[in-house]
């Protein structure tokens, strides 16, 4: 665990958001630009060189046993980009490159139930995941498929944790998967694909915030109009 | 609608046997790959007592080898496949309980039979189906649109499945290839012990159906799948086909 240096309280006031995430200078970015109280670092287990088994299943479940005994947030964002986008097609996708697909989802889906067990009543989580649209996606099968299921196992955290009045969101970025030509219409804001500290971040903000008090299930692209 | 040669996963009952039956109404040669073998075959004889040919084939399709060998099976002495629809689900998919209590265990099933067969099936189904210009069909559900409060590891590779089809049917469109998803809502054993699991449930889902009912897994869903796989829906690719008779409000 790590708190961001120069860390100052978030519009939560003295209940900042609690960030899962990896270890990545991006993360950092992120959840110091939200005034994040803490970064969790979500474990990226090792997939099995030879075998589909998830024999790693044990690392993810230890570490939610462990960091569920946290304090309650008032807001978790799970921050879940991908430690690398490389444009591949899926007949070139390797078993290697398919059993990581396999962890990402693991770990994320992990992580997202310990924002549901994590946030206080009246809380609010966001999912944070790198989706490239439609347009610009050959290539990123894998990734598509990853953040579109990461997306609707937050709205089901969202329709299980309404009850208490926790809002579930996700906000999308095409930080990393921009297309090497723009295909289509151009995105709608020059400013596209955007940055972490001011159209990501401002969108995060704003979920958490009681702005969207009657926001839950949403998804909400961060990417200058490229994706609607 | 000139005859074809499909591939259906986990057909041995529910949508999946609705869809072979459709299939296999129009004359289609319809191979059933399916764990259950004595489900699988009968599904097979019904196929081929009503005028198409229907085969059955033993796979796991979370075992790549086994895919592979389906396909070959399939395939040999050069028989074009038109296409693949992979319907097969997991055994998890209809027990439900909150997001904090899916274990790994099933999120590792899900994954397998969900996603890594897609992925096993369209590594190895590809060539055969680049060379008949054929149709990749996956059955999604509405539970990838929306989440499911009670089923989420179950919503998450349905929209799974649902983003590499629209992102696969790009990759493959210049190679001939549709790839689109189907969402069902329709009569089926999983849908049963669903409501058996949660006696709720029948009434959430009957109340928002325009319809009033839920489909057939023949004449509601298989023709559906039918359409997606013949020359009608030559132009088509990319979409999810809702046939739910109304009942999601996300599209």
């Amino acid at each position: 665990m790590s708190t961001p240096t120069g860390s100052t309280e978030s519009g939560a006031g003295a209940d900042p958001p609690v960030v899962l995430g990896d270890r990545s200078e991006h993360t950092r970015r992120l959840a110091s630009a939200i005034a994040a109280g803490a970064v969790v670092e979500v474990p990226a287990p090792t997939p099995e060189a030879t075998s589909w088994e998830w024999a790693w299943k044990p690392v993810l479940a230890s570490w939610r046993a462990e960091t569920r005994r946290r304090e309650p947030a008032g807001s978790v964002v799970v921050c879940a980009w991908p430690r690398a986008v490389e444009r591949v097609g899926l007949l070139e996708q390797t078993a290697t490159d398919w059993r990581s697909v396999e962890v990402e989802l693991a770990r994320w889906t992990t992580a997202l139930q310990l924002a549901g067990e994590l946030c206080r009543d009246g809380g609010a989580i966001v999912l944070v995941t790198e989706l490239p649209c439609a347009l610009d996606s050959v290539g990123l099968v894998p990734l598509v498929g990853l953040s579109q299921g990461l997306i609707a196992f937050t709205r089901s955290i969202a329709s299980a944790e309404g009850a208490r009045d926790v809002r579930a969101n996700s906000v999308t970025t095409q930080l990393w998967s921009t297309p090497p030509e723009i295909t289509g219409s151009a995105p709608f804001l020059p400013s596209y694909p955007g940055g972490i500290e001011r159209e990501v971040a401002g969108a995060v903000r704003m979920l958490l915030s009681s702005d969207a008090s009657g926001v839950t299930g949403c998804v909400l692209p961060a990417d200058g109009g490229r994706t609607w | 609608m000139s005859t074809r040669r499909v591939l259906v996963t986990g057909a041995s009952g529910g949508v999946g046997e609705g869809i072979a039956l459709a299939c296999g109404e129009a004359g289609w040669e319809v191979w059933i790959a399916a764990r259950r073998a004595a489900q699988g075959k009968a599904v097979a004889d019904a196929i081929t007592a009503r005028g198409g040919v229907g085969r059955f084939v033993t796979c796991d399709v979370g075992e790549e080898d086994e895919v592979a060998s389906v396909i070959g099976e399939v395939t040999a002495g050069s028989s074009p496949l038109h296409a693949i629809v992979h319907n097969a689900t997991s055994g998890y998919s209809s027990v439900p309980h909150p997001p904090s209590e899916i274990t790994l265990d099933e999120l590792e099933d899900h994954a397998r039979v969900a996603l890594r067969a897609l992925y096993f099936l369209a590594r190895h189904g590809h060539d055969p189906l680049g060379r008949s210009r054929g149709a990749l069909v996956v059955t999604t559900s509405e539970a990838g649109f929306e989440g499911k409060r009670r089923l989420a590891a179950y919503a998450a590779v349905k929209a799974a499945q649902r983003g590499m089809v629209r992102a696969l049917a790009r990759e493959w469109g210049p190679d001939g290839i549709r790839v689109n998803c189907v969402a069902p809502l329709a009569n089926s054993p999983a849908m049963e012990d669903a409501f058996v699991r949660d006696p709720t449930m029948a009434a959430r889902v009957f109340g928002r159906i325009p319809l009033g009912r839920v489909g057939d897994p023949e004449s509601d869903i298989g023709r559906v799948v039918r359409y997606l796989i013949g020359d009608d829906a030559g132009f088509l690719t990319g979409q999810t086909i809702m046939a739910d008779g109304g009942s999601c409000p996300i599209t």
